[in-house]
């Protein structure tokens, strides 16, 4: 199961657009999370692992970037402090992009940001033979909101084609 | 998974899994899971009419 972090990192964070600079056009984005971002993505994931196997596994580029950086000493420390019944482990997405193919079954729960959960997630769901076969939540405080993960595709409903049937299917 | 994690009822929720399981294990296929020549190609209303019969006997086991 992959905890992706949905409101914060590359996708919203400011300064944003597109601008000519020194006469090149130029296009800027911003990778921004904050310790209490980091903190309330980290406890849904740790409380998930709890119903599960117990472990999570962080994702990020804190080889590279400072936000990653700042993500992988607060997951540490969230795990560690609250806790310690759950085994944490690191790993950076370029790897994790390999061992999802190499050896999807070393995950439980994965924990990553927007952007590296918006590409994991849909490499992950070709393992099980369809984007179809994932359930999928977007949780915020009590409320959860469940979908399909691929959208309820209105374009071909009524159809009887794959899509709608299969929101309720097992998570791995 | 709504139902084992926000709504902690793992019974039901594994009755629903059993069901999907059994329903793919008969052969049954949608289209974007069949491949040439294995199982039965079947659209998605019948898909969810065998998925739901299959919940009813599930449940109703042990």
């Amino acid at each position: 199961m992959v905890v992706r972090e949905l409101t914060g990192g590359i996708y919203f964070g400011e300064p944003r657009g597109e601008s000519v600079m020194n006469g090149v056009e130029t296009g800027i984005n911003t990778e921004i999370y904050t310790r209490p971002e980091v903190e309330r993505v980290a406890r849904v994931a740790f409380d998930l692992a709890r119903k599960r196997t117990r472990k999570v596994t962080s994702v990020d580029k804190s080889n590279v970037l400072e936000s990653s950086v700042l993500w992988r000493r607060v997951v540490s420390e969230v795990g560690a402090k609250e806790y310690p019944d759950v085994s944490l482990s690191h790993m950076l997405v370029d790897n994790c992009a390999m061992q999802l193919i190499r050896n999807p079954r070393q995950f439980d729960v994965v924990v990553t940001t927007n952007l590296f959960g918006d590409i994991l997630t849909d490499e992950a769901s070709m393992i099980t033979g369809s984007i179809g076969m994932l359930p999928s939540a977007s949780i915020g405080g009590k409320v959860g909101l469940y979908e399909p993960i691929h959208g309820s595709a209105p374009d071909i409903a009524g159809r009887g084609s794959p899509t709608h049937w299969r929101w309720y299917f097992p998570s791995r | 998974m709504m139902l084992k994690y926000s709504f902690d009822m793992p019974a039901e929720s594994a009755w629903i899994e059993r069901a999907v399981a059994r329903v793919l294990a008969d052969g049954y296929r949608t289209g974007d899971i069949y491949r040439e020549g294995e199982g039965k190609k079947v659209g998605t209303t019948e898909m969810g009419e065998r998925v739901r019969d299959a919940v009813l006997k599930t449940s109703s086991e042990r």
